[in-house]
């Protein structure tokens, strides 16, 4: 196997993914102008390319309501995860695990190993913001996708408000409006119900093979990682 | 227990497709106000098939409501009184505009930006209520 085929391999999770990002990113963009021009067609209204519907806030809200949604999952998960336990589910960690672990679990500071990260070994500040870094992402990504669907959705919203011959809102008035909250917690109590699921469902049924399920004759009450 | 991992690149996407979508119209504003001020300039100036020719089709019919009076001569009743302007907002293809006592609101449309309503006064936790509607 040569290095291009090599490298695709060892990222094919990963590029698997992007590649169905892309391919839905293109459908949700062809499919979304096809909807907005069928609107504006049946109002008399002008019509728009796909490059102009890319840069609508019709197109922006849509795709950053869901994506805080998701980072939002994941930040939760993350974290959640240290301290929520299920036993029997392989999302969970074993019952008595719950918290950080100690330094020498962790494999930190003067417990690090020739291979671990620099950060992990650097002990101070680094290994403490190092520990926290893949929730601290989620968390920001979160951030930055509500902020982003705040200020796409009070654009799209304010279009719909000047043809209702209603004033605009301010970003604040959106931020708290019936309209932001409504998107965001439809939004939320779907990744919720995928979280619930995923760590209840595991704990009787298996996917052979896949690291997402326990081994397929593991017995139910056995969690994930239990000896 | 092991879950996917996200990638940076897409927050330099989401930041720059909301920077774009969050100022969607900021550039309009100029060609909103010019229309705005000229229809009211025109039923000032008592030129109503001027002011007629910057309404939508809608709102243009609106005008004459159910008697005969054409758009041109009904338009004239539209109680305007100053080119003098306060705000402009662009959101999408809806535009606002307050000049002198008045409210506008326009659409864009194949032909351009056209006055959707005009005469509209505001109403305490309701629309505005406009001399003009399409």
């Amino acid at each position: 196997m040569n290095r291009l085929g090599r490298a695709v391999k060892d990222n094919g999770l990963t590029l698997a993914f992007l590649g169905l990002l892309l391919g839905a990113v293109v459908g949700q963009a062809i499919s979304g102008v096809a909807e907005l021009n069928g609107e504006q067609r049946a109002t008399g209204g002008a019509t728009l390319s796909v490059w102009e519907y890319l840069v609508s806030s019709d197109f922006g809200v849509d795709i950053a309501e869901n994506w805080q949604s998701e980072y939002l999952q994941f930040a939760l998960y993350i974290v959640a995860t240290t301290w929520l336990v299920q036993r029997g589910s392989s999302e969970s960690k074993p019952l008595g695990d719950i918290g950080k672990g100690t330094d020498r679990e962790q494999k930190i500071g003067r417990y690090a190993e020739k291979d671990s990260p620099a950060w992990a070994k650097a002990g101070g500040w680094r290994t403490t913001v190092y520990s926290r870094s893949l929730g601290f992402l989620m968390t920001f990504f979160f951030a930055m996708s509500l902020l982003a669907q705040s200020i796409a959705g009070r654009a799209a919203f304010n279009g719909q408000l000047l043809g209702r011959n209603q004033d605009p809102l301010s970003w604040w008035g959106y931020a708290t409006s019936a309209d932001f909250w409504n998107r965001t917690l439809q939004n939320w109590q779907s990744e919720f119900l995928a979280v619930a699921s995923m760590a209840a469902f595991s704990i009787y049924l298996r996917q052979r093979g896949s690291p997402e399920s326990k081994l397929v004759g593991a017995p139910h009450g056995v969690t994930a990682e239990d000896p | 227990m092991r879950r996917r991992r996200s990638l940076p690149v897409l927050l330099a996407v989401l930041a720059t497709a909301a920077a774009v979508a969050g100022c969607t119209g900021s550039n309009q504003r100029p060609q909103v106000r010019d229309v705005a001020v000229e229809f009211v300039v025109a039923v000032q100036d008592r030129h109503g098939q001027d002011a007629c020719s910057l309404l939508t089709d809608e709102a243009a019919e609106s005008v004459s409501g159910a008697t005969d009076v054409p758009c041109e001569q009904a338009v004239l009743n539209v109680d305007e009184d100053g080119t003098a302007v306060h705000s402009v907002q662009v959101w999408g293809d809806a535009a606002q505009v307050k000049l002198g006592s008045d409210t506008v609101f326009l659409r864009w449309l194949p032909g351009g930006w056209q006055v959707r309503a005009a005469g509209c006064q505001s109403q305490p936790g309701a629309a505005y209520r406009c001399d003009v509607a399409g």
